[in-house]
């Protein structure tokens, strides 16, 4: 059966037409696969050497990099169309997914494989994933349901301990089980800030914030002027080292000192796309948390300031799905996203230009990484099919 | 646009949701309040971030800049390119590079455990197996300087010396933080052998070239680097990759050590001999010698004394003996260099100014063959002639009459034989063969200036020979125009006063004169290959002219010829030169030097060999010999007769003349010298039977009485005790016991009232 050219010409009108009234949000697709491709870009350069050098071949990284990008949009793709209602359909489901974002970090004791003196993969037969990327996902879906099935009483003291209480145990099983603080930060910090927005209460918060901000002083005060030795823990360490860059170059401080370097060598335009000398050497898995260094040092303050600024827009773009959406797990779920990707794109850079201590968070969508990719794309395959919805409903 | 559209909307689905239920809409308005609060922080810090990113390359872009350069030369190593080799036209090598190592101290490594674990079994290491290095120094230094990655503790040292020391690391996994940078060193193995030929290299490094061949051709000896990429893996060991060094080519030169080897050995053993004779210091202010292949320009040999070792250049110890160089400016603001009567000793080493002593020891690296200019003297004269023959001014058939002097323009020019009252009837060949002066000058006003001065241009004078040598000197203002000559110039340029050359110039023209007039550019390299053997360049010779015609050619031939062999008579000037068996052409030449008249000369011998089928052109010149009367051009036939001995024989050239008993005894002794010379490596004995030579010389004319028309009246007059000449009772003069010229007798060709060439007074060569 052959198609006609004019069938053919008329179903790519309708199909066009079709697209572009139905409301989909195809400035955050652009956004979104504009950052990948950079990311992938930005992976082959940075890994390039360390590829040569451990694996034999270029574009090692490149390729795994690319073939797990194009995985996550293909789940990405397939979320669009599952009703995100089913993630919230009955009572109980909430319960299981909770369960398993608390018990999937166990699973790294007998399914593990260690790695940088730490134990964050499971291998699952051929598959293999860091659990705490899993944990996410999973605690923004479970505390979207919550917040949304408790709704207003999360003004009073109670249901705010009560979704605390929900949210440690899982942060604390990913730091003492997967030894990985970082992602554990992370769950806290998008489940705190889904609360807050979930709450109509504001002065509740400022007085928490205040007190953040009193503890985070008092303790860089005390760090500031600790004596370093050699039993000290590697967190204050890491601390220390941040607030005196520079001091500890062949222990915890190297990696920043060594990023600051490169940012410093790449100046404002950059030493050119593949240029980086720290990337081999200098800065460990440069293609992986310090990535952000490479990127400053082959394209400079232009090339970042542009990924910076690729972020903010699309951190506006999840943003305007979330206040379109009537539906309030939608509206908690797209607000976890959102965190989720502005929280770990600050943390990295943060961590990059020494704005904070020294911990291991990956670059959302550049740094290289199979987990992280697939499920950051998952959940960008809910913020579309949250954003189809909203299209779906306003036309009726 | 479509976000314009969302934003309508929405607006009126608050509209009605207002309407609908007041108390849920300020919930909603709450949390889209948060919302707003949460996307404007993030958006505030990533903005902030922005800032701190440009704080940080705008504070402190160019201290890591920095830092990132010193982590690169950390991590990274030059791999050394090697310098080319020279080797001579067998294939000996005259210039080579060897590797010779670093010993580098990371103290950082050293130290990396506070047990000191890797320290204390260094150390010991070092102490056992490098004795050359201080390892209590060692020790202290990294114990001050606890984080240095990059101490040099010796520098250039052998592998011999350092492989015991790798051996010892490869035992013990502890001795950690020693390691060594590769490096080459250039080496002359044959120490001073061509030294003024070869230059040497800026601290013997593999860059830099300077004077001669190594300043010529450093762009084909000189390689690329590569470079060595280190890296510490995960097990904190050091990989690398690597980029090959690319290594400099070797130039073939056509110096042939042996000959060169010969002539050095003959300058030396010159030196020796009249050493503190005259005056404290060398036989010689200079002395040079160039062998050129006749018939393709190719230098041989070319050789001077004094020379230095270019394994070490700088050593001031080849200074002692040479005259002392005084530098001052002069009113119009240059800076000249005078050559004062104070000999170099070590008392005078120990005095001097640095600046004065590098500028000595500058003047010692030049090539005398070529920097140096000076005025050749009578062996100008077979070019005068030949330039007469060849435009037909003369035709070789004239007869001149010598009256021992000539009236030019109002000056009284003489000739050596002033004093005996002139050669009488002189043919052309016997001007050459008895060097007069008088004829020389009558050939020159056949010609007129302008011929002479064309002639000049032919042969190459004021020019460059374009010889592939770094630092030939210019001599374009150090001869006439035709324009500016009076007749007395013309006069004293056809015997070669007046006017500078270089040797180098000299003996290629006079190649050209002999060959049948084809003018080869004189060069030293014949072929160029890269460091697998490959051939990059052959250099062929190339005639750049033809000077004269081949019968004139053949005509300056047997005048040359005459001047040394029995044709020439008795006045001939250069029989001394001929070495025993053979039968060459030449030309004497003893110029005075400027200011006149205070017995200062410049002599030296061109000559050609072997005479029926020349194959190679020697010139000697011996600048101002340390001897009581220094015009005596037998200072340099000595060393062309000494050197062609040997040389001809080498060269495989067989002798065509019948040896005298006399002859055969002086060989049978000379061999016996080179056979104690090569068996024990006493030099003392050559030169103790050199001075049998030349007793033996005046036995032969004494006791045989040789040819009876040598045996005339002066041979009666007393001997001078110092000098060993004859001294004529009444006029109080030294005469030549072989030849009866007087041997001050140039000095009275030019009288000071003679105009010079102001130009010559502080020639740029000097």
């Amino acid at each position: 059966m052959a198609l006609g050219s004019a069938e053919i010409k008329q179903f790519t009108k309708k199909t066009v037409r079709k697209v572009t009234s139905s409301g989909f949000d195809f400035n955050l697709l652009f956004i979104l696969l504009t950052i990948l491709a950079f990311g992938l870009i930005m992976v082959y350069s940075a890994s390039s050497y360390v590829a040569v050098r451990d694996f034999g071949g270029r574009d090692y990284f490149f390729i795994r990099q690319l073939r797990w990008d194009l995985l996550g949009l293909v789940f990405m793709v397939g979320l669009i169309f599952v009703p995100y209602k089913l993630y919230n359909a009955w009572n109980l489901e909430r319960w299981i997914v909770y369960a398993v974002a608390f018990i999937l970090p166990f699973l790294t004791i007998p399914f593990g494989i260690e790695s940088h003196n730490a134990t964050r993969w499971i291998k699952l037969g051929p598959v293999s994933f860091q659990p705490a990327e899993v944990s996410k996902i999973l605690m923004i879906i479970f505390m979207a349901s919550w917040l949304a099935g408790i709704k207003e009483k999360i003004n009073t003291w109670t249901y705010l301990g009560i979704s605390l209480a929900f949210v440690v145990p899982v942060a604390a099983v990913i730091y003492l089980v997967t030894d990985n603080l970082s992602s554990a930060l992370i769950i806290f910090m998008i489940c705190v800030l889904m609360i807050f927005i979930s709450s109509t209460d504001i002065k509740k918060y400022i007085f928490f914030g205040g007190l953040l901000i009193i503890v985070a002083v008092i303790i860089i005060a005390v760090v500031y002027n600790a004596d370093i030795s050699d039993d000290t823990s590697f967190r204050i360490g890491r601390i220390y080292t941040w607030l005196h860059p520079g001091t500890a170059q062949d222990t915890t401080g190297h990696q920043t000192i060594q990023a600051l370097y490169a940012i410093g060598n790449g100046g404002v335009i950059g030493k050119g796309l593949g240029q980086s000398v720290q990337k081999i050497s200098a800065l460990p898995e440069p293609q992986n948390d310090m990535i952000f260094a490479v990127i400053c040092e082959e394209l400079g303050i232009v090339g970042a300031v542009a990924l910076i600024i690729m972020y903010g827009l699309l951190l506006y773009r999840i943003y305007s799905i979330a206040r379109e959406t009537k539906n309030r797990f939608a509206f908690m779920v797209a607000v976890g996203v959102m965190c989720h990707i502005g929280v770990q794109a600050i943390l990295n850079i943060a961590v990059a230009t020494n704005s904070m201590p020294n911990t291991g968070v990956s670059l959302p969508f550049v740094s290289y990484g199979g987990s992280s990719a697939i499920f950051l794309l998952m959940e960008m395959g809910v913020v579309f099919c949250i954003n189809r919805t909203n299209n779906r409903e306003a036309k009726k | 646009m479509a976000d314009k559209r969302n934003d309508s909307r929405r607006n009126q689905n608050n509209n009605k949701e207002a309407q609908s239920d007041r108390g849920r809409r300020s919930g909603r308005q709450i949390r889209q309040g948060k919302l707003n609060f949460t996307l404007g922080a993030f958006v505030v810090v990533l903005l902030a971030l922005a800032i701190r990113l440009i704080y940080i390359v705008n504070e402190h872009g160019t201290e890591y800049q920095k830092a990132v350069l010193q982590n690169q030369a950390y991590d990274s190593t030059i791999l050394p390119f090697r310098r080319g080799d020279i080797v001579d036209a067998n294939g000996t090598i005259l210039a080579t590079s060897e590797k010779v190592y670093n010993v580098i101290i990371d103290a950082s490594v050293m130290l990396t455990y506070d047990d000191d674990r890797y320290f204390e079994p260094t150390i010991r290491a070092i102490r056992d197996t490098l004795p050359s290095l201080d390892a209590d120094a060692i020790r202290y230094y990294v114990t001050q300087h606890e984080s240095e990655k990059y101490y040099i503790a010796a520098k250039r040292v052998s592998y011999s010396e350092i492989s015991q020391f790798l051996e010892a690391q490869a035992e013990n996994d502890y001795v950690k933080g020693v390691y060594f940078e590769e490096e080459y060193k250039r080496v002359y193995p044959n120490g001073s052998l061509a030294s003024t030929v070869l230059g040497f290299t800026r601290n013997n490094r593999s860059s830099e070239g300077q004077y001669g061949l190594e300043e010529y051709y450093d762009s084909y000896l000189t390689g690329t680097d590569g470079r060595q990429y280190g890296y510490q893996n995960d097990d904190d060991t050091l990989e690398r990759t690597v980029v090959e060094a690319e290594d400099g080519y070797t130039i073939h030169t056509t110096i042939d050590a042996n000959i060169q080897a010969i002539v050095e050995k003959y300058l030396k053993q010159f030196n020796d001999e009249h050493m503190n004779t005259a005056r404290q210091g060398n036989g010689a202010e200079n002395i040079g010698c160039i062998i050129q292949d006749v018939n393709t320009g190719e230098i041989k040999a070319m050789a001077q004394y004094p020379d230095y070792d270019p394994n070490d250049y700088k050593n001031t110890d080849a200074l002692l003996g040479t005259m002392l160089i005084e530098s001052y400016v002069n009113q119009a603001g240059y800076t000249i260099y005078k050559t004062t009567d104070t000999p170099i000793t070590q008392d005078v080493l120990n005095i001097i100014p640095e600046e004065q002593l590098n500028i000595n020891l500058s003047n010692l690296w030049k090539n005398f063959c070529i920097s140096n200019t000076y005025e050749p003297g009578s062996t100008a004269k077979p070019f005068t002639v030949a330039a007469a023959l060849e435009c037909g001014a003369i035709t070789g058939d004239e007869v001149y009459t010598c009256n021992g002097y000539l009236e030019v323009g109002g000056h009284k020019i003489k000739c050596h034989t002033y004093v005996s009252g002139g050669d009488g009837a002189v043919t052309v060949s016997d001007s050459i063969a008895w060097s007069c002066n008088v004829a020389l000058m009558k050939i020159g006003q056949a010609m007129g200036a302008n011929l002479f001065c064309d002639f000049q241009n032919t042969f190459n004078f004021g020019l460059k020979t374009n010889i592939d040598l770094a630092g030939e000197a210019r001599t374009a203002s150090l001869i006439y125009n035709a324009d500016d000559m009076v007749p007395s110039d013309l006069a004293t340029n056809t015997f070669g006063q007046n006017f500078n050359v270089t040797m180098i110039q000299m003996i290629t023209g006079f190649s050209a004169l002999i060959n049948g007039g084809y003018y080869y550019e004189p060069h030293m390299v014949n072929k160029i290959t890269n460091s697998n053997g490959a051939t990059i360049e052959n250099i062929e010779p190339r005639v750049l002219k033809q000077v004269i015609s081949e019968s004139t050619s053949a005509l300056i031939r047997q005048y040359t010829r005459a001047t040394v062999m029995e044709e020439g008579g008795s006045r001939r000037t250069g029989r001394t030169a001929r070495p025993a068996g053979y039968a060459i052409g030449g030309k004497t030449g003893t110029a005075e030097t400027l200011p006149r008249g205070n017995g200062e000369y410049v002599v030296s011998f061109m000559g050609y060999a072997p005479a029926d089928n020349p194959q190679i052109a020697i010139y000697v010149v011996v600048d101002r010999a340390n001897a009581v009367r220094q015009d005596d051009a037998k200072f340099a036939t000595g060393i062309v007769r000494n050197v062609l001995t040997e040389v001809l024989p080498y060269m495989g050239i067989f002798m065509t003349e019948e040896l005298s008993e006399a002859e055969i005894k002086e060989l049978e002794e000379k061999q016996l010298a080179i056979t104690l010379e090569y068996g024990n490596g006493e030099s003392s004995s050559s030169s103790s039977s050199q001075e049998l030579d030349y007793i033996t010389d005046g036995t032969i004319i004494d006791g045989t009485g040789e040819s009876a028309n040598i045996y005339p009246v002066w041979m009666t007059w007393p001997v001078d005790s110092t000098t060993g000449y004859r001294v004529d009772p009444t006029t109080g003069e030294y005469i030549d016991a072989f030849t009866g010229e007087p041997i001050n007798g140039n000095s009275s060709t030019m009288d000071e009232d003679i105009p010079i060439n102001p130009n010559l007074e502080y020639p740029p060569g000097n």
